[in-house]
This record gives structure tokens, C-alpha cells and sequence, in this order.
């Protein structure tokens, strides 16, 4: 925390190579980011780019309180679905989560790669919710500010998200797909 | 299985994925720092460039409302007017009267008192702003002098007594005569239909509002921010018809530049949307297809079809438009500065439609856009500023904003309405 301390003064001593540092320190995990809220690739390298230059322009707003990986995320977040909006309207259901009877159970082993696309194959009103809580830590509150919708509608989708999850990775235990 | 346990099992895969982005992307974030540092710049040019252009006009204009107080007032005169007590304002006319004396540009107002004063045949003139004596009560001029004299030793007189007073209306008399002269030649001006003839130069910017509703053939989402505009130069001739006093009338003949720039990185346009047709080579760019003609291998920019261009290249599609403007003039000053706000369409047609890529500052015509609107229609809207350097010739400075009314391109899944803001200086000669 320290050496990032050091880079954000550099940088904003106008040091370049600061810059390029802080760059090399987080753009893959933005990256990553920018995938789970872009419809290709191609499109959430626009968004890493778009996020990388609005965090140069702004960083001299960040005051030092709370996690500077947080405030980072948020801005990229906030990108990457500004401009999902404007390409597609998102469409947000209230629903109650179904009820579950599943008993509290031990994390089984799936693979990363299965577990990925499960989470891929989920409805995109429900994954981006899903992204959002769990990848992103947002609160409840944060994300229907950040995606224009209520906070129940937030938590429904979210729940209706797990719900899925859990069927998927009930019937890959059962049948192995 | 608890929620919680979906979602750190979600959480621990989904970290697992570390992708790499492509090797120059932070040579293209750099380029668009760089980019919008100098577009700041530029745009702090302009604005200090504008305001300072306002400040100067503004500077005539105050200029001009004070000498138009000094033909009324002269210098070391003093003006009595009736004044109403804002306190109770059916206190009119009472015995107290404030006398103004123009002064180092400065009104100065004192409380006098004047017995039976009389109304008839008083001169009138603009309400000059409510004055405030310390210790009195506020009093809001009335738009009609009581009496109008020069004084004889600087510094207001008092009139204290009747004979004092009679005294000023014989001077008032005097000055009185120079007054309807200057009345005639004014109602003789307002009565004229006046012809003027002005040439202009338009420096400005162009740009526009663009929207693509839907994944084109241009194989991608084009957005709103990734189109940059340029800068624009024109000019033209313009014929003001006169109608009396404030309004006016206007048409001419304009040239004037639209269009747009946007960068190969922003909509990978180039290399994805290339295609060979026959002898052209297309090339997909926010507005439409371009044709590029005479292709040549070996022409300075064949690396702009290459992925691995390593410079980023910006393309510029350039429109000249000859226009014709209807537009209504409101002279709202008619001092000898004139401020007017103008209002209008124009018809616009397209003469001139040209693709230019740009690397490093290499510009190159690579071809024309197709399916470009000849005819446009565009609504303006501005402010008219003038000066006379002499009895018929005129300075003019009109900042003015222009917006296109309808997409320039005929296709349907591109909106692109050009608007243009400039600053068009001009001579005017009055006929």
C-alpha cells in the first residue's frame, strides 16, 4: 500500500512513468472486469481504455480515505455500464427468489472453467447483478443507483441468480454437465 | 447450499481469470491523454479567445451608453426630474426633485426642493436608474425631465427659490432647439428602409450529434463521444434588409464546413470493414462507407489498413456546404454600438464531400462518403454585434450556433446532425 501510496504522489507530481506503473499493476484485473460487463472483448478493451484515461483525469480527486482499488473499480464499473445502457436497454424484473430447501452443503469441486460458464450462461439482468454483488463486493444500495433500479429489484435478481447457480451445479453433480 | 457459499466458490473461479490486455493498449491510452490535454487546451484558447472578444464589445458598448447620456447631459449640466418616493408611491408630483449632474461619468443626485412645479411640455427621456441618497428615502426617477440646464460653476445648483427655477427653463429653452433637431433626424432614420451589404469570414467548430441505433455494416457500435469535431472555416456575403428602428431582415450566401473526426482505434473501421469492390476500396467509418478511389499499395497511409498500425490514425470526413440563411434580426441596442440576437433557417446544400486520413499529422484525401444529403435544412440562432468606423461602414462580430435539422447521412442506421459554432467577423456597408 505503501508503493502505491508512492506512485499516486509521483504521478501526481506529474510523473509519467507513475502512470505507466499504475497501469501495469491493475489492467488485468479491470480487464476482467470490463469482460464481465461488455458484450465482447473488443468492447471492454474500448472500456479499459475509456476507464484508464477517466482514472488519469480524476485522480487527483481521490483523497486517500478508503481503498483506492474500490473507488478504481468503481469508475470502470460505472463505464462499462453507462455505455452497456446506451447500446442495449437493460431490463430489470421484480421477482421473488424461489423458494430453496437446499441444506447447507460443502463447497464442491468443479472446475474454474465450468463454473465460469455457468455464470455465463445466466440470464444478463441476473449475471450483471451477480457480478456486481459478488465480483465487485457493491452493496445493494450502490448497485441500484449504479444500474437505475430499486434496491428490491437488486436483491431479487440477485437471489434469482444464486438460485440458478445452485440448480446448474446440482445437476452437474448429478449428471456431470 | 448458503449463499455465501455460492458465492465465494463463484468469486475464487472468476478471479482466476487474468486476461491480457493487447500490447499497445497503454500506448493508446497515452495517445488519448495526450489527445484531450491538447483538446483543453484548445478549448481554453477559444474561451479566452471569445471572452475577450465579448469584453472588448461590451467595453464599446458601455462606451456608447454613456456618450449617449452625455448628448443628453452635457458635461458640468445638471438635470432635475421628478421623482417618485418608492416609500408611497401616490406621492407624485410632490416639491422634492432630484437634481443630476453628469460629472467624471457619474451621476450625482441630491434632494432639492422646487414650489409649484410645473409638468406641461416637459422633454422625455429614458428613466435613468433609481438613485439612493444616505439617510433618504430610495427615489425611482420618472421618465420625463422637469427641467434640463447647463450649469454655469461646476457642482449641482440648488434651486431654492421660483426665480432660480424660471431661470433654468429659459437655458432648457435654449438647449431645447438643439434637441428637436436631433429628434428630426431620428424620426427621418426610423422611418427609412435601409439596404446593407456585408462580407463575412467564419472561423468556428464543427461538430454534431451522432447516434447508430443499430450494429450496421459497419460491424460496430459507433458512440456519441467517439466522434470529435473539426475545425471549420467559411464565409460568405450577406444582404441585411432594414424595417425601421429594431428589425431586420437577412439572407446571403454562405460556404461552410461540417463534419467529423474520429480515431481508427475508437471504431476499428478501417481494417475490420475493409472490403475490395472492383477497382475501390471501401473502408467503413462512423458516417457511412467511403470509396476510396485509385487504391495504391504503395500510397504514404497503406498502413492505415493494417492491424498493427502502430500510430493511431484519425479519419476526417469533411462536408462543404453552400448555404442560403433567412434570418430575422432584433436590434435590441440601437446605440451607436448595436446588439441584436438573430434567429432563422437556411437551406444547405452539399458541394463537397471529402475523406481524409490523418497520422501524425499527415493528412491524406483517401476518397468521398456515400449516401451524403445534397439539401439540408438547419435552424441558427446568434448574437449581431456592430460598430460604425465611419457613417456607412460597419465592424461586425456574430457568434452564432447552427444545428442541422436532419441526419446528413440517407442512411438510415447512421443520425448524424452536424451543428457548427463559430465566430464570423465581417464588414458592412450601408446603402
Amino acid at each position: 500500500m505503501c508503493d502505491l501510496n508512492d506512485i499516486l504522489e509521483k504521478y501526481r507530481q506529474g510523473d509519467r512513468e507513475a502512470a505507466g506503473r499504475l497501469y501495469r499493476i491493475y489492467a488485468s484485473e479491470m480487464l476482467a472486469l470490463c469482460m464481465r460487463y461488455s458484450r465482447d472483448r473488443t468492447e471492454a478493451e474500448d472500456n479499459l481504455q475509456d476507464g484508464f484515461v477517466r482514472l488519469f483525469e480524476a485522480l487527483h480527486q481521490y483523497s486517500g480515505k478508503g481503498s483506492f482499488e474500490g473507488w478504481m473499480k468503481r469508475i470502470f464499473v460505472h463505464i462499462s455500464l453507462e455505455k452497456y445502457r446506451k447500446n442495449k436497454s437493460l431490463l430489470f424484473r421484480e421477482e421473488l427468489p424461489e423458494y430453496s430447501e437446499d441444506e447447507p452443503e460443502p463447497v464442491p469441486e468443479i472446475p474454474v472453467s465450468v463454473l465460469s460458464r455457468f455464470v455465463e450462461e445466466l440470464p444478463e439482468r441476473y449475471r450483471l447483478i451477480f457480478h456486481l454483488y459478488v465480483m465487485e463486493e457493491l452493496s445493494h444500495k450502490e448497485i441500484a443507483s449504479f444500474a437505475g433500479i430499486s434496491e428490491g429489484t437488486s436483491k431479487s435478481n440477485l437471489a434469482r441468480a444464486r438460485d440458478i447457480l445452485k440448480k446448474k451445479i446440482k445437476q452437474y453433480l448429478e449428471y456431470g454437465r | 447450499m448458503e449463499d455465501n457459499h455460492i458465492d465465494r466458490l463463484f468469486k475464487q473461479a472468476l478471479q482466476q481469470n487474468h486476461p491480457v490486455p493487447p500490447s499497445d493498449m497503454w500506448y493508446r491510452i497515452l495517445q488519448r491523454l495526450d489527445q484531450r490535454k491538447k483538446r483543453k487546451k484548445q478549448l481554453i484558447g477559444w474561451s479566452s479567445g471569445i471572452a475577450a472578444i465579448f469584453t472588448l464589445l461590451f467595453s464599446f458598448m458601455f462606451i456608447g451608453t454613456v456618450r449617449k447620456n452625455t448628448l443628453i447631459l452635457q458635461k458640468d449640466s445638471s438635470m432635475v426630474f421628478a421623482c417618485r418616493n418608492q416609500n408611497n408611491p401616490n406621492e407624485i408630483p410632490e416639491r422634492n426633485f432630484v437634481a443630476a449632474k453628469l460629472s467624471e461619468r457619474k451621476i450625482i443626485p441630491e434632494i432639492i426642493s422646487v414650489p409649484n412645479p410645473d409638468f406641461s411640455g416637459k422633454t422625455r427621456v429614458h428613466p435613468i436608474a433609481s438613485t439612493s441618497l444616505p439617510g433618504k428615502a430610495k427615489y425611482t426617477p420618472l421618465s420625463y425631465v422637469i427641467d434640463y440646464v447647463p450649469t454655469i460653476r461646476k457642482g449641482v445648483i440648488p434651486l431654492t427659490n421660483k426665480q432660480a427655477y424660471e431661470t433654468y427653463k429659459l437655458y432648457f429653452e435654449l438647449l431645447a432647439v438643439n434637441e428637436s433637431h436631433q429628434k428630426e433626424k431620428s424620426d427621418i432614420r426610423k422611418k427609412k428602409i435601409k439596404l446593407s451589404l456585408s462580407g463575412h469570414f467564419t472561423p468556428g467548430y464543427a461538430s454534431g450529434y451522432y447516434t447508430a441505433p443499430t450494429n450496421n455494416t459497419r460491424s460496430r457500435y459507433i458512440q456519441n463521444e467517439k466522434i470529435e469535431g473539426i475545425f471549420s472555416m467559411g464565409g460568405g456575403l450577406k444582404v441585411t434588409l432594414s424595417a425601421g428602428e429594431r428589425w431586420a431582415f437577412q439572407t446571403g450566401c454562405f460556404y461552410t464546413q461540417l463534419g467529423q473526426q474520429s480515431e481508427q482505434k475508437d471504431n476499428r473501421m478501417f481494417y475490420t470493414g475493409l472490403s475490395t469492390s472492383g477497382t475501390d476500396r471501401l473502408v467503413f467509418s462512423p458516417l457511412g462507407t467511403i470509396h476510396r478511389k485509385h487504391f495504391s499499395g504503395t500510397t504514404a497511409n497503406a498502413g492505415l489498413f493494417s492491424v498493427s498500425t502502430p500510430d493511431p490514425v484519425m479519419l476526417e470526413q469533411v462536408f462543404g456546404a453552400l448555404e442560403i440563411p433567412l434570418a430575422v434580426k432584433y436590434k435590441w441596442n440601437i446605440n451607436k454600438f448595436i446588439v441584436s440576437f438573430l434567429g432563422g433557417v437556411s437551406g444547405s446544400f452539399i458541394v463537397s464531400n471529402k475523406a481524409y486520413s490523418n497520422e501524425n499529422g499527415q493528412r491524406e484525401y483517401i476518397g468521398y462518403t456515400e449516401s451524403i444529403r445534397t439539401f439540408n435544412v438547419s435552424t441558427d440562432a446568434g448574437l449581431g454585434l456592430e460598430y460604425p468606423v465611419s457613417r456607412k461602414v460597419r465592424i461586425m462580430v456574430e457568434p452564432g450556433f447552427r444545428y442541422y435539422l436532419q441526419s446528413v447521412s440517407r442512411d438510415a442506421a447512421i443520425h448524424f446532425n452536424p451543428c457548427v459554432f463559430s465566430v464570423s467577423t465581417g464588414i458592412g456597408v450601408d446603402f
